[in-house]
């Protein structure tokens, strides 16, 4: 059974046709039946420029995903791997989160100020940011 | 959610994760997750709730890699 409604999958097809470059979408979970690998695949099919690929959680270290960040979702770009992930199901909003960071990624947009562009050009640290969600 | 990723996507040194808090309890309960969203900055350096504004993200970061 489908996992989206068929208005949605049509709204995202729509959006899906800006995209430019290829993205690939990667599952790195545990393998099995997973609601998920499911949602990924329906994606997967909503535009040629899109593919989806399912790794172990063996390969989570080579991959810079956390054990604790099992299942992730990995996105790669024109610019490699991003480093833009989700840990667990991109439910609800997050969902739209997801669509939109593969037109993004794919169409190489930034959607940030000068002021923060400036900042980040200064890093010379790391920064993680995690940004806990639900699906509600 | 999707400012943090895209401060990932412009920058190397940036990791974005955004986190299934109902998947994640471990990783919920060690942050103390009420509501959400809740931005965890460098494990706890800096904690952010709610979606803030964009100069706001930045200016916490900025604290957290000062301490």
């Amino acid at each position: 059974m489908a996992i989206l409604p068929t208005n949605v999958r049509q709204q995202v097809e729509e959006m899906f046709s800006s995209l430019d470059a290829d993205v690939k979408m990667i599952l790195v979970d545990e393998g099995g039946a997973s609601e998920l690998d499911d949602l990924l695949r329906e994606i997967e099919e909503l535009s040629p420029k899109l593919a989806y690929e399912r790794r172990s959680a063996a390969e989570a270290a080579a991959l810079g995903v956390a054990e604790e960040s099992v299942p992730s979702i990995l996105l790669d770009g024109p610019a490699g791997v991003s480093r833009a992930r989700f840990a667990g199901a991109p439910a609800g909003h997050e969902f739209g989160v997801l669509v939109q960071d593969i037109i993004d990624l794919s169409r190489g947009d930034i959607d940030l100020s000068d002021a923060t562009k400036s900042y980040l050009d200064g890093l010379e640290q790391d920064v993680h940011l995690q940004v806990f969600t639900t699906a509600t | 959610m999707r400012l943090a990723h895209q401060m990932a996507m412009y920058s190397p040194h940036v990791v974005a994760e955004m986190v299934d808090a109902n998947e994640f309890w471990d990783l919920t309960r060690k942050h103390s997750v009420r509501g959400v969203p809740k931005t965890v900055i460098n494990d706890g350096k800096r904690y952010v709730e709610g979606a803030v504004p964009e100069a706001n993200l930045v200016q916490q970061i900025r604290s957290a890699l000062t301490d």
